[in-house]
């Protein structure tokens, strides 16, 4: 039997699967496949890997998959031509945003243009208040001369946000009601189906890019769906979803958003699932690929949540709002293909321009010019120049000295320490990235552990744990292909939220009850909707809290069950705490719930994870060679170059020492020591550079 | 020079030998003091109880060294960047000077004439000590919704003393412990005491987060390397403005701009500003200007110097956050007395909209002879409104306020923007849903104004018109500026639709309030608020006609626009 999971990325198309014992339930293997990513139709691609690999599906029983379909189509502008309908008199909120300019010097900026034409947004007459009381009924006279307008000018697709709907939906019903019944065959959606958080122009704008997305992504979804079924693939086909979780493709084709950020967050939910199986609660975890970098944090075993996710915006553009559940990642550009330039000024910078896969870097040898975080590793000895891309490269250290002293030649630096002082700018890049999720939100790295993966993750994290005073690195086996295991470890997971403002005292015991318990039973109407039985679900019940007046809120954790006056108080005592916890004070003031927050799981069998084998292989025979490596201020020594596919659990060995395999390599310096565990994952100590 | 002008400059004076540190570790402390900085704004933003602070970033917060000299600075209101230096200076001058400093204090500072503010913009000033040596200072100005003064905000004052209660530096925390007294004396002195100690509290989480984050730098790199990277971040930091002025033949370029009036008399205030360029040095010479004002126009110097260097800071157009290098080819001549330089006790609560205005007038400078340098102008205002009144359920006192953003100008490189800030660049429009919740009114609607955009080969951005009903009885302070002198547009480009405000009482009667201080709005009446388009850029009938009858199909202008500004095109 097979358990697979395939992952659409921009150049490659990535499939891991399990072998699985059909007695024990026991993984036997884990393997992998890739092949080209075919964008005319991306399931074509799914199935060459499959068939590469010869994974027999018929004998699959899972089948996973994270798709970049949707961002795809988000930033080529290939969505399809939406109409948007808003309430009266706000039907230019998605162009006039929220009117800050990033960008803070630019008199010459532009906004981000709006998904939807201003010709094509149209409005009704009715209003809701923020309790959601009706103020004037809706008024649906002008809604047939809009669908007419909107047929006549092709749109494909229609969203529906109004005012306050989060707290009353009753008028988006309606007009998706009349929209249907007299235009059945478009696709339309309304804001309060996606969220029912407040704030109109984040909502609209979430609901006009799910409508932009929704046919192309169903289509596909159908589309691939109908070739599992053609090779007589049995099971239940699921989607990584952006909040953690996978998802049924029925549920996925109604608000196809949620795979906005597909393939970033199955990492982390991976890492999350690396930490029940190896018991580490608290993690952060760090992705490095070729563009970028990704971190996250991970409390108790819970991959955070944010709702307040935005797409392209950096410090030239305000971007667009994405008002979705998405796994709390923060990303840089800063990965292996990573440029390294020297501006006007004289000022060594590193990213965000990346070299890509094509040139690539200047090591490649396919004409790249310019110099980037690989080439440095390379100049320092880290990345092996003669297993370069695991021998299938011959790294090109002419071209590579090269151009990186055009750079030296401007920072006066011989080319060893031009390299280092990329290095240094890169992990400063990511330094910084690593503290915006966790010191400045309150967290102290020393009590987290951190489980980097992707291409680069080994090269960089041991130097940044050091600074950044976290003591324990991992890096899982198979880490390069880490995000795609950790689909095959997920549970099937959605999000509800309510804006619903309670004051915090006995009369919240109702509230709160009642709406969990109506929050809980969306949840298992739309399970059983889809057959997954009510003993596989279980939930998780967060709120939003703020004192009185404040903006921003902190989640906390609450118990599931009877909630009663006691219960209030502890949450209250719950969010003084955390409060405290993340901005050092707390206040005498009243304490307001902003928002419900329920997760829904149901529960998938996953299989046990193989042990590595204890051959009783003794360490020294993992190494391969050794050679002179350059750890930047703990100077260069003569280091032990070990096989990651040799070694077995309890060796232990220190550095100054690189483990790699074709794909990863670990830098391990030489204060650090290494321990392998029973799964063959590196478990490196980390000695800080500050004592606090 | 006339001695009776008052000259400012900030001026070369290096302070550590730049060999001491190599380039890399330069960067790094570069982009760590950027974090630092960035850490003060999160902290405050996100423990503050005031809209006005982490929605229209009414602050600025930053990071100097001992010599008082910007370091690194949060992205936050830019007219606030460059007053920073002159409230460190004064609130240390307020406590009797250095040696009166302790790891641990924290200084309230806002008299009006060393802040460059009115006094509701409170600075909170944090020494820095590293091995017993003060280092650095933390600060971080920002806007309290209310400090006492006759009303919550006023366009009519008439000395300083009717504005706010005047904090002249004193310490609110001593060696690391609240100072009760004072602490008391802040919150007893305001309409919204819950909000001001909650803002209080985020500011000194602030400065103090700062201050952690500076001395973790400290501790890695050592003061000697640290210093020696702050001279090296200035010098290049200069060489950005330097080498925009460099592409400026020297001469004297002239522009002129008004005030719709003085706050408390009828009639305009006209004022000229002259822009002086001298090899890679700009100084902008501002002392042709009216004598102070009888009402709150007048704008302090802090403020006067600071409109220089952000408007510098604009055209230099680095997408890097300005340091005190950027400041130093910029100098300032004022005249004491006068509506850019007032003395006490001159009136200053609208400090900032002749600010905004001399922005703006110098861009119009400039423009005069190198159009294809300079946007047209924005709308030109910052249209705030504050409201307050009592809740009628609960009793309790309400305030808030907030601006509102124009269309920008078209400039050679392209159309005016919708909708933004000229200034205050990161001033988010708050939401609607989130309003109501807050305040007793309903929004009627937030709309692009057809036809605002001035016209021209490049159009000027639409301004956008927000209309309220109160749903229950409250008070209005308004301020929008050029109504009566309508964005201008830039080498052949038309003007655009000027600001106002309006009163609707019982749907049918409609006052003009542009400027005004305490309206009762009525329950049940409306305000609407009319924000500007931006001037155009360039000959209209050069405009690509394609792009105009876009135009026409999304609505942006009208039938009546097309045939009376670009006749060529048919419709």
């Amino acid at each position: 039997m097979f358990r697979v999971a395939t992952d659409v990325g921009g150049t490659f198309t990535d499939l891991v699967y399990f072998e699985i014992d059909a007695k024990s339930g026991k993984a036997l293997s884990i393997k992998t496949a890739k092949s080209d990513t075919t964008p005319s139709s991306y399931e074509k691609g799914v199935f060459d890997t499959i068939n590469k690999a010869n994974v027999n599906i018929e004998k699959s029983i899972f089948f996973a998959h994270g798709t970049t379909v949707v961002i795809n189509s988000i930033t080529e502008r290939k969505g399809v031509r939406t109409g948007l309908i808003t309430t009266l008199g706000f039907r230019d909120s998605i162009e006039i945003a929220r009117g800050d300019r990033p960008d803070f010097f630019n008199l010459r900026y532009q906004k981000p243009k709006p998904f939807v034409s201003r010709y094509l947004r149209s409005e009704v007459p009715g209003r809701i208040d923020f309790l959601g009381k009706e103020l004037t009924p809706l008024d649906l006279s002008n809604l047939d001369s809009i669908i007419d307008h909107f047929k006549k000018n092709n749109v494909k697709s229609v969203a529906v946000c109004l005012i306050h709907a989060y707290a009353n939906s009753s008028h988006e019903i309606k007009v998706v009601d009349h929209i249907k019944k007299i235009w059945p065959e478009i696709d339309v959606v309304a804001s309060h189906e996606i969220t029912r958080e407040w704030r109109e122009y984040e909502r609209t704008n979430t609901t006009a890019l799910c409508a932009y997305v929704k046919p192309i992504a169903r289509n596909y979804l159908d589309k691939l769906n109908t070739k599992l079924i053609e090779s007589n693939f049995s099971g239940n086909p699921y989607v990584m979803q952006s909040n953690g979780g996978i998802d049924t493709f029925e549920s996925t084709k109604n608000i196809p958003l949620t795979m906005i950020e597909s393939g970033p967050t199955s990492g982390v939910l991976g890492a999350a699932e690396l930490g029940k199986l190896i018991n580490e609660k608290n993690i952060i975890t760090l992705d490095v690929g070729g563009t970028t970098a990704k971190c996250s944090l991970i409390e108790n075993g819970n991959v955070k949540i944010n709702t307040n996710y935005w797409i392209e915006k950096n410090r030239q553009s305000a971007g667009y709002p994405v008002m979705l559940p998405v796994v709390d990642i923060v990303e840089i550009g800063n990965g292996g293909g990573s440029i390294a330039w020297v501006d006007d000024y004289n000022k060594l910078h590193v990213g965000p321009q990346s070299a890509g896969a094509d040139p690539g870097p200047v090591s490649y040898g396919k004409g790249g010019k310019s110099i980037t975080t690989t080439d440095a590793n390379l100049i320092t000895n880290r990345i092996n120049q003669k297993f370069f891309c695991g021998g299938e490269i011959q790294a090109d250290m002419n071209a590579v000295n090269k151009s990186i002293e055009l750079i030296s030649s401007k920072l006066k630096f011989n080319n060893s320490e031009t390299a280092r002082g990329i290095i240094r700018i890169a992990n400063n890049n990511m330094i910084n990235a690593l503290k915006l999720v966790s010191v400045n939100k309150g967290y102290d790295p020393r009590e987290f552990t951190l489980v980097a993966f992707g291409g680069g993750g080994g090269m960089h994290a041991t130097s940044l744990a050091k600074e950044l005073n976290v003591p324990k690195v991992i890096i899982p086996v198979n880490s390069s292909v880490f995000s795609a295991w950790g689909m095959l470890m997920s549970d099937l997971r959605r999000d509800y939220i309510l804006t619903k403002l309670t004051t915090m005292n006995d009369e919240a015991v109702d509230v709160l009850n009642k709406t969990f318990l109506e929050m809980e039973k969306q949840a298992i109407d739309s399970f059983s909707l889809e057959n997954i039985s009510k003993d596989l679900i279980s939930f998780k019940r967060f709120g939003s809290f703020r004192y009185l007046g404040q903006d921003h809120s902190v989640e906390i954790l609450i118990d599931n069950g009877n909630i009663d006056k006691n219960s209030i108080q502890k949450i209250i005592s719950d969010f003084h705490n955390q409060y405290e916890k993340e901005f050092t004070y707390k206040l005498e003031s009243q304490v307001d719930m902003i928002q419900f927050h329920l997760v829904a799981f149901a529960k998938i069998d996953k299989p046990d994870l193989q042990e590595r084998k204890k051959t009783g292989r003794t360490v020294d025979k993992t190494i391969k060679e050794n050679r002179m490596v350059d750890f930047d201020e703990m100077g260069i020594h003569d280091s032990k170059i070990y096989d990651f596919d040799l070694l077995e659990p309890d060796m232990e060995f220190s550095g100054p020492a690189i483990v790699e395999d074709p794909s990863t390599t670990v830098v391990i310096f030489p204060d650090q020591k290494c321990k392998v565990d029973n799964y063959a994952n590196l478990h490196i100590s980390i000695l800080g550079d500050q004592n606090e | 020079m006339d001695s009776k002008l008052h000259h400012y400059k900030c001026g070369i004076d290096r302070k550590a030998d730049i060999s001491d540190v190599d380039p890399v570790t330069t960067q790094i402390i570069r982009n760590s003091l950027n974090s630092a900085a960035e850490q003060m704004k999160r902290a405050l933003c996100r423990t503050a109880m005031s809209p006005v602070i982490y929605e229209v970033l009414d602050f600025a917060g930053a990071i100097y060294d001992n010599h008082m000299r910007l370091l690194a600075q949060a992205p936050s209101l830019p007219l606030f960047m460059g007053t920073l230096n002159f409230c460190i200076e004064e609130a240390v001058k307020g406590v009797g000077g250095e040696e009166n400093l302790n790891d641990g204090d924290i200084i309230i500072y806002n008299s009006p004439y060393g802040t460059g503010s009115h006094p509701q913009d409170a600075a909170l000033v944090a020494p820095v000590f590293f091995e017993n040596e003060l280092v650095a200072y933390t600060a971080i100005k920002a806007h309290w919704l209310d400090i006492a003064g006759k009303e919550p905000y006023s366009t009519d004052t008439v000395d300083v003393f009717q504005e706010g209660t005047v904090y002249p530096g004193v310490k609110l925390f001593s060696k690391g412990e609240l100072v009760d007294d004072i602490y008391k004396m802040c919150i007893a002195n305001s309409r919204v005491p819950n909000s001001v100690a909650g803002d209080i509290n985020a500011q000194a989480i602030g400065v103090k987060a700062g201050s952690t984050a500076l001395k973790r730098i400290l501790s890695k790199y050592g003061i000697k390397k640290f210093r020696a990277a702050a001279e090296s971040i200035f010098d290049a930091g200069e060489l950005i403005v330097k080498n925009y002025l460099k592409n400026i033949p020297n001469g004297e370029y002239s522009g002129s701009g008004q005030m719709d009036s003085n706050g408390v008399e009828p009639g305009k205030v006209p004022f000229d500003i002259k822009v002086i360029i001298e090899d890679e040095k700009v100084i902008l010479d501002m002392s042709n200007a009216p004598p102070q004002q009888n009402g709150p126009i007048n704008c302090p110097l802090p403020s006067t110097v600071s409109t220089a260097r952000v408007a510098m800071s604009m055209l230099a157009g680095s997408n890097e956050a300005p340091n005190e290098g950027f400041f130093r080819p910029i100098e300032v001549i004022t005249k004491p007395g006068t509506l850019f330089h007032p003395l006490s006790p001159a009136p200053v609560f609208l400090y900032g909209w002749p600010a905004l205005q001399a922005m703006e007038v110098f861009y119009r400078a400039l423009g005069s002879k190198f159009p294809d340098k300079v946007p047209a102008s924005s709308g030109g205002c910052i249209n705030a409104i504050v409201w307050w009144g009592i809740r009628e359920q609960s009793g309790e006192p309400w305030a808030d306020g907030a601006p509102h953003p124009v269309g920008q100008g078209a400039s050679s490189y392209g159309d005016g923007a919708t909708c933004l800030h000229h200034a205050e660049s990161a001033t988010r429009f708050a939401p609607a849903e989130v309003w109501e919740n807050r305040n007793p009114w309903l929004v009627n609607r937030v709309e692009l104004i057809k036809d605002s955009g001035g016209a021209g080969k490049y159009r000027g951005g639409l301004g956008v018109n927000l209309e309220f009903t109160m749903l229950e009885d409250s008070y209005a302070t308004t301020v929008c500026e050029r109504t009566l002198l309508p964005p201008w547009g830039l080498n052949g480009g038309k003007e655009g639709l000027a600001n106002n405000c309006y009163v609707i009482e019982d749907d049918q009667k409609v006052l003009e309030k542009p400027k005004a201080t305490r309206v009762h709005v009525k329950k049940g009446n409306r305000v609407l608020i009319q924000c500007g388009g931006g001037g155009g850029y360039g000959n209209p009938a050069e405009r690509n006609q394609e792009k105009v009858l876009d135009d026409y199909k999304q609505g942006y202008i009208s039938k009546e626009y097309v045939n009376k500004f670009h006749p060529e095109v048919k419709i």
